[in-house]
C-alpha cells in the first residue's frame, strides 16, 4: 500500500510542478465572464440557472484537466524511460497504474474544490447567496471524471496521448448520450439495468432543488467503485502485457 | 474449468462482477433519487442525454435568443414576414432549451402569417407540451386559434383561456402576464362574456398599478398581444381595401 501512496504522491508533486493550479484561475475568470450572459427567466430561478451553468463549466474544466493529466503521464514516463526507475524497484505494474490514477484523482479533487469555492464566491457576489449545495455536484463530478480518468489511464497504458484523450472523450459523451437511444422523456431517469454515467448527473436536484440524499451519494460511490475497478483491472492487465 | 487455468475466465468474471456492482448501485440510485417535480419548480432543464452539458446548452440558447429578440421588437407584422430566415435560429434555440418560451410564439406567429396554419398550431402545442404551466404559451395558442377561425375555434379558445387563467400558471415576466391577459380578454369579448372581459381589464390595471409593466407592453405594441393587435390592424386594413 505504501508503494501505491508513494507513486500517488509523486503524481501530485508533478501536477503542482506543472502548475495545474492555474486552471482554477482560468475557471474563475470564465465564471465571471459567463454570469452577465446568463438568460433571466424572471421567475425566481435565475440563481438556479447560474448553478446549472456553474456545474456544467466545472464539469468541462475538470474534464480538460483530467484528460490532460491522465493521457500524458504514462506515455511520457515510458518515452523518457523514467518508468524503469519505478518498476525496477519491486513495484508491480498494477501498483504503478493504480497509484498513478490515485494521485491524479486526488489532484482532480483538490482542483474541483477550488473550482467550487470560486463558483460559490462568484455566486455569492452576484446573487448575495452562498450556494454550498454546489459541493454535492462537485462530489458527483469528481466521481464521474475519476471514472473517465481511469478509462483514459487504461488506454494510455497501450496508446499515445491523442488516442487516450479521444477515448476519454468518447466515454464521457457515450456514457451519457447512450441513454438517448432509449428515447426517454425529460422526466425519466435512465433504467437501472442500463450501465451509464447518468447516475452521476445531479444537475437538476442541485441546481433547481434541494440536492440528493445520503443514500444517493452512497449509490454513486458504489457505482464509481464498480467502474473504476473495471478500468483499473483492464489497465493493469494491459500494462502487464506490454513489452517495455 | 477454473479461473486459475483459464485467465480469460477470471477476466470475464471480474468484468461481470464490476457490471453487477454498477447495476446494483444504479438500482439504489434510482430508488433514492428525488422526484423531478420536487427538484425543478416545473422547469426541467438538463435532459439526461445532455447531462452536464445541460448548463452550457441553456446558456447557448439564451445567448442566441438575446441577439434575436430585439429584432422582433423593431418590426411590424409585415416586416416580420420578411424575416422568415430567423425561424431556423429560433428552432435551434428551442432544440437547445425547450423551456425557453418566447421563441415558440414568434415561430408560430410567423408560420400562421405565412398561411401554414397547421404547422403554426403544431409549434404552439409543442410549446405547451414542453411548458405545461406557461400562461404565455396558452395565450399564444389562443391567439393562433383566433387567427385561424375565431368562431369555429371559440370553444377551444375558451378552454385554453380558462387553463391559462387557472392556478399554477406561471409567467416569465409581468409584461408577459399583462400581454397574455390582453389575449384572454379578447377571447372573452369574442364569446360575449363582458363580465370576464372586464375582470381581465381590471387585472391588467392592477398589474399597471403595481408597477413593472413596461410602457411598450401598455401600448399594446409589443410581445404576444402586440402581434395580435398588429395582425388585427392588418386584417382590418385589408378588409377596407
Amino acid at each position: 500500500m505504501n508503494k501505491l501512496f508513494a507513486i500517488s504522491q509523486a503524481v501530485i508533486t508533478d501536477a503542482i510542478r506543472r502548475k495545474v493550479v492555474w486552471a482554477v484561475v482560468v475557471f474563475a475568470a470564465l465564471m465571471s465572464i459567463a454570469i452577465p450572459a446568463l438568460p433571466s427567466y424572471g421567475v425566481g430561478i435565475v440563481d438556479g440557472v447560474f448553478r446549472q451553468v456553474a456545474i456544467a463549466l466545472m464539469w468541462v474544466a475538470a474534464l480538460i484537466v483530467a484528460l490532460a493529466l491522465a493521457a500524458t503521464r504514462l506515455p511520457v514516463e515510458i518515452e523518457r524511460r523514467t518508468v524503469f526507475n519505478v518498476v525496477a524497484r519491486d513495484v508491480r505494474r498494477w501498483q504503478y497504474v493504480v497509484g498513478t490514477w490515485l494521485g491524479m484523482f486526488v489532484v482532480l479533487g483538490l482542483v474541483l474544490v477550488a473550482f467550487t469555492v470560486a463558483a460559490i464566491a462568484v455566486g455569492w457576489v452576484s446573487y448575495s447567496r452562498p450556494m454550498f449545495l454546489l459541493f454535492e455536484a462537485t462530489f458527483a463530478v469528481w466521481l464521474e471524471i475519476g471514472i473517465i480518468m481511469a478509462f483514459t489511464v487504461m488506454l494510455s497504458t497501450l496508446f499515445g496521448p491523442v488516442t487516450s484523450v479521444v477515448g476519454g472523450l468518447v466515454l464521457a459523451f457515450v456514457g451519457h448520450g447512450v441513454v438517448s437511444f432509449l428515447h426517454l422523456s425529460e422526466l425519466e431517469r435512465a433504467p437501472a439495468w442500463f450501465p451509464s454515467l447518468d447516475v452521476f448527473n445531479v444537475i437538476n436536484p442541485v441546481a433547481l432543488g434541494g440536492g440528493v440524499s445520503w443514500v444517493y451519494l452512497v449509490a454513486m460511490v458504489i457505482a464509481f467503485c464498480g467502474w473504476v475497478s473495471l478500468f483499473m483491472f483492464g489497465g493493469s492487465l494491459m500494462f502487464a502485457g506490454r513489452d517495455l | 474449468m477454473t479461473a486459475g487455468r483459464h485467465p480469460y475466465v477470471a477476466l470475464v468474471l471480474a468484468a461481470l462482477l464490476a457490471l453487477a456492482v454498477i447495476v446494483g448501485a444504479q438500482t439504489l440510485a434510482n430508488a433514492s433519487a428525488p422526484p423531478v417535480a420536487q427538484t425543478s419548480q416545473s422547469k426541467v432543464i438538463g435532459q439526461a442525454g445532455f447531462a452536464y452539458l445541460g448548463g452550457v446548452r441553456v446558456m447557448l440558447a439564451g445567448l442566441i435568443y438575446q441577439r434575436l429578440d430585439p429584432q422582433f421588437h423593431q418590426y411590424g407584422t409585415s416586416q416580420i414576414l420578411n424575416r422568415i430566415d430567423l425561424i431556423d435560429s429560433l428552432r435551434l434555440i428551442q432544440a437547445l432549451n425547450p423551456q425557453l418560451e418566447q421563441p415558440y410564439y414568434y415561430v408560430a406567429f410567423v408560420l400562421m402569417l405565412k398561411g401554414r396554419q397547421s404547422a403554426a398550431l403544431a409549434v404552439a402545442r409543442e410549446g405547451i407540451a414542453n411548458n405545461p404551466t406557461s400562461g404565455l404559451l396558452r395565450a399564444n395558442y389562443v391567439q393562433l386559434l383566433m387567427m385561424q377561425n375565431k368562431k369555429a375555434n371559440l370553444p377551444e379558445m375558451l378552454k385554453q383561456t380558462k387553463i391559462g387563467l387557472g392556478k399554477g400558471m406561471t409567467y416569465s415576466s409581468v409584461d408577459d402576464e399583462y400581454e397574455s391577459y390582453g389575449i384572454f380578454r379578447t377571447a372573452f369579448i369574442i364569446a360575449g362574456d363582458k363580465q370576464m372581459a372586464q375582470a381581465l381589464n381590471a387585472a391588467q390595471r392592477d398589474l399597471e398599478a403595481r408597477g413593472g409593466v413596461s410602457a411598450e407592453a401598455q401600448s399594446g405594441k409589443s410581445g404576444v398581444f402586440g402581434l395580435l393587435n398588429a395582425w388585427e390592424q392588418s386584417a382590418t386594413s385589408n378588409d377596407n381595401e
